[in-house]
Formats: structure tokens, sequence, C-alpha cells
């Protein structure tokens, strides 16, 4: 194959490709500047449907509870599947290795309505016989996301852990520090970008949930996928375009943003190998 | 040889490693003095490794007690030996610089931070890595990598330094001039120093003493020459450099020459010194291919010769090795230097004498 040149058929399967990708949303987000208040026909430019986005209360609320799940549903999942995957790759040989292994990562293949469901009946036999939880709500979306997010993270943290060479760790403890302090020093540092990646990984899961947040949900505790749900179903608002290209912009951001620090990660490496 | 005054800076008495149903060590005893530079020597799975990582503190002996400085360390955990190893990988920290890398082990001791800059600057002087301080363990060549693994293993002044095969990351050219360097650099710090390998070319060129493990089962101890010249078993004698055994049976002994008969030769095999066997004792006698000679003409000597055929000759340019195959099937090698360079040396199918002198041969006992 010759490089730098792409044939014209290449060209026109690339492009149709990028087409099927990406055109509904860059209609998504030219339709959110639309005027008008029917969705589909344009009457102008106009940021209006952004300021009513902004005014209202209950997009705004759910956005903020959807938010706070996220971050607590993902620090909670990293912690958990980081020891989870210590357990797997780390601890060696145990009895029920195999099951713990296989019913950490189950969570992965199970239909998101089979977990919601079972989550409920878990949460109303509790709160029926231990008196916990009360009410279904905030509490119980974030443990519902907890588990299933957990999974996710374990799989990528112990594939990186797979990678690592322990005798990287078996040289820290060769050199004077405890295990505890070599998980800390040597570890966790070398780990991390798994992690950062898990973080990332579970926070986009718990955000974009409606199936189990559904189930798990109770009253005052709307997510922001659950609340763009309903309010679809009356009928497809203008404001709708307008929070998805907010939620677009901020996505492009952190991406580019990983990017930037990437790149300039590696052109200090190439620099400094040059001097 | 063993200086009586001075204890061994590192024992290991009786050492036995079981992992469930397999003993990777056996009832191992060794005594490593002071300033040494010892080699574990053997084939992969011979239980060598295990052994290191006993000394290190990462396996505790199921029997037996490892003594360092004349304590019991056998239940002390790696980060409380005074001990350190310079791993196979080199295991360097990929987040942390060369300096941070050298400084690790004394951040653990907790040194005030002028100290510890003074001897990681030191360490890497010793090393020639100063100019590198700052990068990256990934932007560091092979070679380089290992002077950094030194440099660390060296930073807390162990009283004894492990190297686990130290030279099988690195590629066969840079192998030999990084093999003398590390013994330099350890004989002037002057440090106890136990080596891994399976290259019993680099257990020769860098160690004081050699031991040759096999089954985990120390075979023998020696310095290179005498593991070379005298082995004392076939194991020993086969696996380092090669080596013609013939099947022989004691015929008469006396305190200088002893004297068997074989049946690949014509003559009597003598060999220099006595022997305990008792007569008619099936032994092997052992002859390195470079202290046998060859000739077209018949030796001027009663024993060690043979005749033969050239089957096969290996030209190797600074020699040539030379199988010649006997009367009786048994194929022997032989050496030569090749001084001429117009020499009309022997050719396939020649016909020739092997011989050599009763003090070139060695009787293995088992």
């Amino acid at each position: 194959m010759q490089t730098g040149k792409l044939s014209n058929w290449s060209k026109w399967f690339l492009s149709l490709g990028f087409f099927f990708l990406y055109a509904p949303i860059i209609i998504l987000v030219i339709f959110s500047f639309n005027k008008s208040e029917l969705v589909t026909v344009w009457a102008g430019f106009s940021f209006r449907w952004y300021g009513e986005l902004f005014r209202d209360p209950q997009m705004l609320g759910a956005a903020w509870i959807s938010l706070k799940i996220a971050v607590l549903a993902a620090s909670a999942a990293v912690v958990l599947g980081t020891m989870a995957s210590i357990v797997m790759v780390r601890m060696g040989a145990f009895k029920g290795k195999t099951a713990f292994t296989s019913m950490i990562t189950a969570p992965l293949v199970m239909p998101e309505v089979i977990t919601g469901l079972s989550l409920l009946l878990l949460f109303v036999a509790m709160g029926q016989t231990l008196g916990w939880p009360g009410q279904r709500g905030m509490l119980t979306i974030w443990i519902a996301h907890v588990t299933f997010c957990t999974a996710f993270v374990a799989v990528v943290v112990s594939s990186r852990l797979q990678e690592l060479d322990e005798s990287i760790e078996e040289a820290a403890q060769d050199l004077g520090a405890p295990p505890w302090k070599v998980f800390f020093l040597v570890t966790l540092p070398i780990i991390a970008p798994a992690l950062m990646s898990g973080w990332l990984l579970a926070f986009t899961l718990s955000l974009d949930d409606l199936v189990i947040a559904s189930f798990v949900s109770g009253p005052g505790a709307t997510t922001l996928p659950m609340q763009v749900f309903s309010s679809v179903r009356m009928g497809i608002s203008p404001q709708i375009n307008a929070l998805a290209t907010i939620i677009i912009g901020l996505a492009s951001i952190a991406v580019l943003v990983a990017w930037w620090i990437a790149r300039r990660e590696g052109i200090r490496a190439v620099k400094i190998s040059e001097s | 040889m063993t200086d009586a005054a001075s204890s061994p800076m590192l024992e290991i008495r009786h050492v036995t490693k079981r992992f469930g149903q397999l003993s990777a060590v056996k009832d191992v005893n060794l005594a490593i003095n002071k300033g040494e530079i010892f080699a574990l020597l053997g084939g992969s799975g011979c239980g060598k490794t295990t052994l290191l990582r006993m000394m290190a503190g990462f396996e505790t002996p199921t029997e037996g007690a490892v003594l360092i400085d004349g304590q019991d360390v056998s239940n002390v955990p790696s980060y409380k030996r005074p001990v350190n190893m310079m791993f196979q990988s080199y295991a360097l920290f990929p987040h942390l610089t060369v300096e941070q890398n050298v400084a690790f082990g004394l951040k653990q001791d907790k040194l005030p931070k002028a100290e510890i800059e003074a001897q990681v600057h030191k360490m890497l002087g010793l090393v020639h890595m100063n100019e590198f301080a700052k990068r990256k363990p990934n932007q560091l060549s092979g070679g380089q990598r290992q002077r950094v693994a030194l440099a660390r293993s060296l930073a807390k002044k162990p009283k004894v330094l492990l190297l686990d095969e130290p030279m099988g990351a690195l590629d066969k050219k840079l192998r030999s001039q990084m093999q003398l360097e590390v013994v330099d650099i350890i004989e002037s710090v002057g440090v106890t120093c136990v080596m891994v390998t399976h290259d019993q070319e680099e257990a020769m060129t860098m160690a004081d003493r050699v031991s040759i493990m096999h089954d985990g089962e120390i075979m023998q101890i020696g310095s290179p020459s005498e593991i070379y010249e005298f082995p004392n078993s076939r194991h020993t004698a086969e696996f380092i450099g090669s080596i013609n055994i013939f099947d022989a049976a004691v015929q008469h002994v006396s305190p200088q020459l002893s004297q068997f008969s074989c049946p690949d030769l014509a003559c009597t095999l003598s060999v220099e010194g006595g022997t305990n066997a008792v007569e008619g004792a099936q032994l092997g006698v052992a002859v390195r291919p470079e202290k046998i000679l060859m000739s077209r003409g018949q030796p001027q000597q009663a024993n060690n010769w043979v005749k033969g055929e050239v089957l096969d000759i290996a030209y190797l340019g600074g020699h040539s090795v030379y199988h010649v195959e006997l009367d009786s099937g048994k194929v022997v090698m032989a050496t030569t230097t090749n001084m001429d360079r117009h020499e009309q040396r022997l050719t396939w199918k020649d016909e020739v004498y092997l011989y050599w002198s009763a003090s070139s041969a060695v009787v293995l006992y088992q």
C-alpha cells in the first residue's frame, strides 16, 4: 500500500464513515441555535434555548445530581476495583480465585435491566427486613452505579497490573520499603494512568446510565438521563439540543486537554533524549 | 582459599526449600567470605534463583538458616535485610528519574537530604552516569540501565550484593565489556557479592569462586580454574566447557600414578596421582580437548594414545576443533591452535594419532 496518498475509493469510504458518525451530532449542534420552537424547522440563529435551559430548575437539578453521583460512584469504583485487581493479579492462587474473578467481571455482561431489577428487589427486601435503605434515592443509585462500575475499573486496572513487572515491586521492597509503602510509592504511581482511565470510564458510564437508575431511584432523585428521557416523551424540546451541545463541548475540551498533556510529555521525552 | 581468621559474611546452613512436593533447593551449605565475588552457576531449574531469593528475603527456607554477618536472618523480611539485589530486568522505577531511583533506598532509611544527595552523586559517578541523572529509565540504553541498577543496589552500602543474571538483558558484545566493568566497580566498593548465572563464561570471568548447582544441590565449589581443571563429577565436567570422558576400569594404583584399562584404547590409560578406588572399579577418565595432541605418526609414549580417523573439523578462526572417530566408534574431540597460516593441516578422513600426558587427565568418581 502507498503511504501518504489515499486512493479515491478509500477517500470516499472514509468520508462516508465520518458522515455516518458525525452528521447527526453536527445537525444537533446546529439546531441547538435554532430560534424556532419546532425542533426540525430552522427559523434563524439564537441563544434562546441555552437561556431557557439555564432557567429550568428541574434540568439543572438533575444535572447536578447526575454529576454528584458520577463523581462519587467513579471514585468508589476506582478504590474497590483497584483492590479487586490486586487480589486477582498479585495474591497468587487461592481457593475460589476463579469464582472471585468471574464474579467480579460478571456485571460487564449482565443486561442492565437484570442488574437494575435485582438491585431494586434487594433494596426493597433490605428495606423491609433491616429498615435500611428506608427510601430509595441518590444513595441507592450511587450503590447501584458503584457495583457495575467496579467491574469496569477492575478489568482496566488488572490488565495494567498484569503488565507491570513484579520485580519492580520486589526491588522497592529490597531497597527497604515495607509492602504498604511499596504500594503507595511504586505500584500506585505506575498504574495511575490506568486508574485515571478507569475513573473516566466509570464517570461516563454512571453519567450515561438510564436503565439501572430508573429502577433503583426514588422520589426526589432524578438523574439527567432520566430527566431528558421523560421530557423527550412529552415532545422533543430544542432545550435538549442545547444541553447535548454543552455536554459535547465539555467532552471535547476534556479529550483535547488529555491529548495536549500526553503530547507535551511526548515532546519533552524526545527533547531530553536528543540533548 | 578460605580465610580462617574472619567469619563468613554470608552463610547458608542446611537450607532446603520445598514448593509443595517439589524440592527446589536440597540441603545446601555455603560460606561466602567478605569481599568475595561468588557465582551460583547452573542450568535453568537447578534452584540457583530460589537460593538467591532466599538470600534476598523474597522466599523463606523450609528448613535451615541464612546468616548474614553472623546474624540469623531467615525470618527477617527483605526490606529489613542489609542485602540489596540487582534484578535481571533491572527493575528500575519507570516513574522516577535516574537520581530518584538511586535515592529511593536512602530515602527509606530517612537519611538527611544533603547526605542522600551526596551519596547519589557519588554512586552515579562510580558508574559514570552523572550526566544522565535527570533522565527517566525509558530514555536510557540497556547498558546505561544496568549501570543505574548497579548504582541503586550499591547506594545503601549493603553487606551483600546479589546479582540475578546480571548480563542477561544485554547483547553479546556489550556483555563482555560490562562483565569486566561491573567486577571493577564491585571490587572498588569492596562489597561481598553473590551472582546467579547460567553462563559459564560469565561466571568464570567475574567470580572468585564458582559453585555448580544441579537439581537443587551443589555439585562442586572452587575457583574457576579448579572447577575447569579438576571437575569432581561427570556433571560438572560436562557442564563447564567440553570434555572427553572414557569409561575405564582401575588396573593398578600407586600414589604417583593410577592405571586404567579402557576398551576404547589399545594401550593403558594413566593418570597422575593416586585414587582411592579399588582395583576393577568402573570410573570415568576425562581429558579436555585442548590437552589432546595430534600427529600423523605414532607418538613416542607407551600410554595414553589412540589411533582414529578425522570425522569432522570445526574451523573457528583462532583454533579448530577436530572430531576424531576411534576404531571403537567413540568420537573424541581435540583442539589445535591455528598458529601458522599455510600449515598443512589435517583434513577429513585422515588417519591420526591422539595422545596426551598423564598429568592432563582427571579421574571422575561419579
